[in-house]
């Protein structure tokens, strides 16, 4: 089982397929579809290279592994950057939510690694031969994600597989995550199908967060109506296992399963699996994030390498192996859709088509296609061969799930297919081949376009990378055997050659002249071993694309009437880097600064100006993991951009701090160009600038004294004059202590420092504030002190300075007594900053004594306690 | 010479009287304004925050405020609690009191005097040897601050 593949060609090329009936093609008048022809922007040498973002933690998380005395599980790990070497730490989560953190990974450039689940299990001391499940995190430190996976878990005893894709654990789910994740509800759409009637299925639900999630589990019939419903609880990143009893009994073949959860978004990874034992049949349930905000637009996709009637001997199935192809949809969505099949296959080196009438899909209704009846009715009815079915959908934008794939007549040998998104792209990765322990791979490789393509199918391997040229005629197939390839041992244009002890790696499919060329294509991958009776491959491929952009030099200076060239780079997530500047569009946001043209910057008048870049046209995005389960199923493209702050002239840029406390010394680091010995700064009337210190052309030290009124509070301009140049102006903000925030109130404790005694009647509190400015912004300074006015008396300190974060506690506060009593206290605060003193608070205190023990204060807002 | 002088420590105090914090607590009038306040919470049952914050930075400087209430009042046995109340509010932290010389009690070591002349009753003479001990203890020997 697994993923579908064509038929294997000998020694290379198109496939001419034997087809026995009349040809019948198609007559629908058709759009003509063109393949990209974008310039292609250049490479950036290796010495010119920018530095790579800062690396930051992320995770991968999928599942589930599953391991008992037949099954296995593997991790298959890719390192998608091809430059540099990834270290990730695998970390196993068992069903009851055990963390295990395994040794780390380093995974070599484009790299491949494997973790074996049972034998990391064994080192653990935890026995891999009784029944286990839970699901996998592989966490990173790199400024992308760097990895894309899948878990492989087979029982060969049985001849069942199940594969798992890896989705990316959201920021707020990482361990040590600042914020709280947000909860709501959530709904992920699957389907089931019965390929004969003793299959039975399962669905896994793995919790990624740190709080237990309730979930319900609903199957469906085709018509989308509920009859049977799981209701369980996760605990946290612990995984459940739900048996669909209901399905043998089922009266229908086909229908839905919906799981809802409340939840943050992406907690839960929902994952299931059709299977019969007896037969060794298994095939897998792929669930869809049901649409938060549908769109409605156009699609297509693809089911790549269905076979249909005798095995092709090449693959060495038992004689009289026959195939039957299936397909069935899921529409997902509240909105109903239409799908218009078209067939697709090769005749005599040229590609062949049939359009068949489309299906009207209502909402959540699940429909199997009748695959033979399609054939015949495009005259294939007693074809021998592979051929792909594209869907042309107009309904909510990836609410269709498919399941398609081909069954021999034992139901043993599935080879499943997946649907794959057709539209322009970069190169796009596959995560692992292997031709080892009985092992093929097969790739096959669609051209969606009116108009012929070249590619080049990248082998990586431990040690090397191999080359194939691969041209494909217009809306061509061609399917590719990697045994054969290496086989072959036919050296690639660097007269490269895959060794004969290679035995896997992972691959990627190019445009023939780079990486970053748009193209069009669809293709799909399956390893499959005759001898096991297995087929699967990773539903979810990699679209290479941008991971970050920059525009260099980055501060940028040029003097006034000169001129400096700027360029404007996209880093993919290979670990190239592309120069962009000929294929962006350029702007400065202030051209009587610095105006620019291609990158070219030209200084104007002194000042600072932000330069900013734009592709001209859009460039594939870099996204780890893409498959139809993604909801996205298409590689995604943007009109990436980015920008640049620079000076023309003598100018700042920055001031930092850039604001201070009245009345006092704040010193000021001033960032900026063109800065020289004997630079002056100006401030205004209220500033005193002191101790200027010009430690570099681009930096310079000040101390800044607002005079200590209300009068110099606010935004002040400051410039540089340096060379008989003045700069642009900077804003300095100058703090008024204008309010108090409460913090926290707290009671003080009987008997404690400033607290009633146990007998005494009223309340003693303490109140921490913070002293904020006039915006209000909090005040950081230690050169504040507040006091008070009670009842009109004062004013006196209520402690001698505040904190360095501007904060401090007035306590106590409030009356003890030995009776009962109410009174009112007026307390006014003030700030004083040396001699002068700012309004910042009047509290209204009533202050009751109830019993002993007992009391309360309040002011009426935002200090309030009882005792 | 001694003009001299004089100018010298005037010219040498002004920029720091400039720069500093001044509040009602400089004031000479500030004591009495505590005191009466405290002493009149004190004889209606009543310990506010604002006055044992205010007190307590006073020290010995409360004792000829609380005496001219006393001579005024008449030293009664309520009277003479109330004004035991007060010093002991006074000498309450001795850290606190804003200035060294108040740390001296003086001045309320006559206060105590004058009080223990003046009454009879042998519970207050006893609250009045008990807190003539403790002044002197706590402002001989006072005790290390929170923490250190």
């Amino acid at each position: 089982m697994g993923l579908g593949f064509g038929r294997i060609v000998l020694r290379a090329a198109l496939i001419a397929v034997t087809i026995s009936v009349p040809l019948v093609t198609s007559s629908a008048p058709r759009t003509k579809v063109l393949a990209p022809h974008e310039p292609i922007a250049p490479r950036v040498p290796k010495d010119k290279e920018l530095p790579l973002p800062s690396a930051k933690l992320g995770s991968v998380v999928g599942g589930p592994w599953m391991v008992d005395a037949n099954f296995k599980s593997a991790i298959y790990i890719k390192n998608v950057v091809e430059v540099y070497p990834v270290t990730v730490t695998p970390i196993l989560y068992l069903s009851n939510g055990a963390r295990y953190a395994l040794p780390e990974l380093k995974i070599e450039p484009a790299g491949t690694a494997v973790v074996d689940v049972n034998a990391a299990l064994d080192s653990l001391g935890l026995a891999s031969y009784a029944t286990l499940s839970g699901y996998m995190e592989l966490q990173y430190n790199f400024p992308w994600h760097p990895i894309c996976a899948f878990i492989r878990n087979v029982d060969t005893v049985h001849s069942m597989i199940f594969l798992q894709s890896v989705q990316v654990l959201p920021t707020e789910l990482l361990e040590g995550a600042s914020s709280q994740p947000a909860t709501k509800q959530q709904a992920l759409e699957g389907m089931w199908w019965k390929q004969e009637p003793n299959v039975a299925g399962f669905v896994t639900l793995s919790n990624t967060s740190a709080r237990p999630i309730a979930a319900s589990v609903e199957t469906s019939d085709s018509a989308g109506k509920t009859f049977a419903v799981h209701d369980v609880t996760v605990s946290a990143h612990g995984t459940k296992i739900i048996q669909m009893t209901e399905l043998p009994a089922a009266s229908q073949n086909e229908g839905g399963v919906r799981v809802t959860y409340a939840g943050p978004h992406d907690a839960l990874i929902a994952n299931g699996g059709l299977q019969d034992p007896s037969a060794g049949y298994s095939a897998n349930m792929r669930f869809l994030a049901s649409q938060g905000s549908p769109k409605v637009s156009p699609l297509s996709e693809v089911e790549l390498g269905l076979m249909t009637g005798i095995a092709d001997p090449m693959m060495s199935f038992p004689a009289g192996t026959k195939f039957t192809p299936y397909s069935l949809l899921r529409n997902t969505s509240s909105q109903p859709a239409t799908v218009t099949p078209t067939l697709w296959w090769m005749q005599a080196g040229s590609a062949q088509s049939f359009q068949l009438p489309g299906i009207t899909l209502q909402p959540y209704r699940t429909q199997r296609l009748d695959v033979p009846a399609m054939l015949a009715a495009a005259g294939l009815k007693n074809f021998n061969g592979s051929f792909n079915i594209n869907f042309d959908i107009q309904g909510v934008y990836g609410a269709i799930l498919q399941a398609a794939g081909s069954v021999d007549q034992t139901n043993t040998y599935v080879f499943e297919v997946n649907a794959r998104g057709i539209g322009v792209s970069g190169s796009r990765s596959m995560p692992y081949w292997s031709t080892g322990n009985g092992d093929d791979t097969m790739v096959t490789i669609w051209n969606p376009a009116d108009e012929a393509q070249d590619f080049i199918l990248k082998l990586f391997f431990t040690g090397g990378q191999y080359g194939l040229p691969v041209h494909l005629g217009a809306r061509a197939t061609q399917t590719l055997n990697i045994s054969e390839i290496i086989q072959n041992q036919v050296p690639d244009a660097e007269g490269n050659i895959v060794p004969a002890s290679v035995h896997n790696g992972s691959l990627v499919i190019t445009g023939s002249l780079a990486e970053n060329q748009l193209i069009l294509f669809a293709a799909d991958l399956g390893i499959y071993n005759v001898r096991k009776a297995i087929c699967g491959a990773p539903t979810c491929v990699t679209c290479n694309g941008v991971t970050s952009t920059a525009v260099a030099a980055n501060p940028f200076t040029v003097p006034v009437s000169g001129q400096t060239q700027l360029n404007f780079t996209l880093t993919w997530n290979t670990g190239s880097q592309y120069n962009y500047t000929n294929s962006s569009n350029w702007s400065s946001n202030n051209t009587g600064i610095a105006t620019v043209q291609t990158g070219l910057t030209h200084g104007v008048s002194v000042g600072s100006a932000t330069v900013s870049a734009q592709v001209t046209s859009s460039v594939p995005e870099y996204v780890q993991s893409i498959c139809s389960e993604s909801g996205s199923p298409v590689c995604p493209q943007g009109n990436n951009g980015a920008s640049s702050p620079g000076c023309v002239g003598v100018c700042i840029t920055s001031i930092s701090p850039a604001q201070g406390l009245v009345g006092v010394d704040t010193t000021v680091k001033i960032t900026g160009m063109n800065f020289a010995s004997g630079a002056t700064i100006q401030a205004g009337p209220s500033i005193t600038v002191k101790n200027i210190s010009v430690n570099s052309s681009t930096q310079i030290t000040a101390t800044l004294t607002p005079q200590n009124s209300s009068d110099s509070g606010g935004s002040w301009n400051l410039s540089v004059t340096s060379g008989g140049q003045t700069s642009n102006s900077s804003t300095f903000f100058v703090q008024i202590p204008t309010s108090l925030k409460v913090i926290s109130v707290s009671l003080i404790a009987n008997g404690a420092t400033g607290g009633c005694a146990s007998t005494d009647y009223g309340i003693r509190i303490a109140v921490n504030y913070q002293v904020m400015d006039q915006t209000p912004s909090a005040i950081s300074s230690s050169s504040m002190v507040p006091q008070e006015f009670v009842n009109g008396v004062g004013p006196g300190n209520i402690v001698p300075n505040t904190n360095a974060d501007g904060t401090y506690v007035d306590m106590p506060i409030g009356t003890c007594a030995q009776k009962v009593f109410t009174i009112s206290e007026t307390q006014a605060v003030q700030i004083a900053i040396s001699s002068n003193a700012y309004s910042v608070r009047t509290n209204n205190f009533t202050i009751t004594g109830t019993s002993a023990g007992h009391g309360s204060i309040t002011n009426g807002s935002d200090i309030s306690k009882t005792r | 010479m001694k003009a001299i002088t004089i100018m010298t420590v005037a010219m040498l105090c002004f920029p720091a009287a400039v720069g500093q914090v001044r509040t009602a607590e400089d004031d000479p009038h500030w004591p009495e304004q505590i005191v009466k306040r405290a002493f009149d919470e004190v004889s209606s049952g009543l310990r506010t925050s604002w006055s044992e914050r205010y007190l307590a930075r006073l020290g010995d400087s409360a004792a000829p405020e609380v005496m001219k209430l006393i001579v005024a009042k008449q030293p009664t046995k309520e009277n003479a609690e109330t004004a035991l109340t007060v010093i002991k509010m006074s000498f309450a932290d001795p850290h606190a009191i804003r200035h060294e010389r108040d740390r001296n009690p003086a001045n309320t070591l006559i206060l105590l005097d004058y009080l223990d002349h003046h009454t009879s009753d042998a519970d207050v003479k006893s609250k009045i040897n008990s807190m003539r001990d403790r002044v002197k203890a706590q402002t001989t020997n006072p005790e290390p601050k929170n923490g250190s």
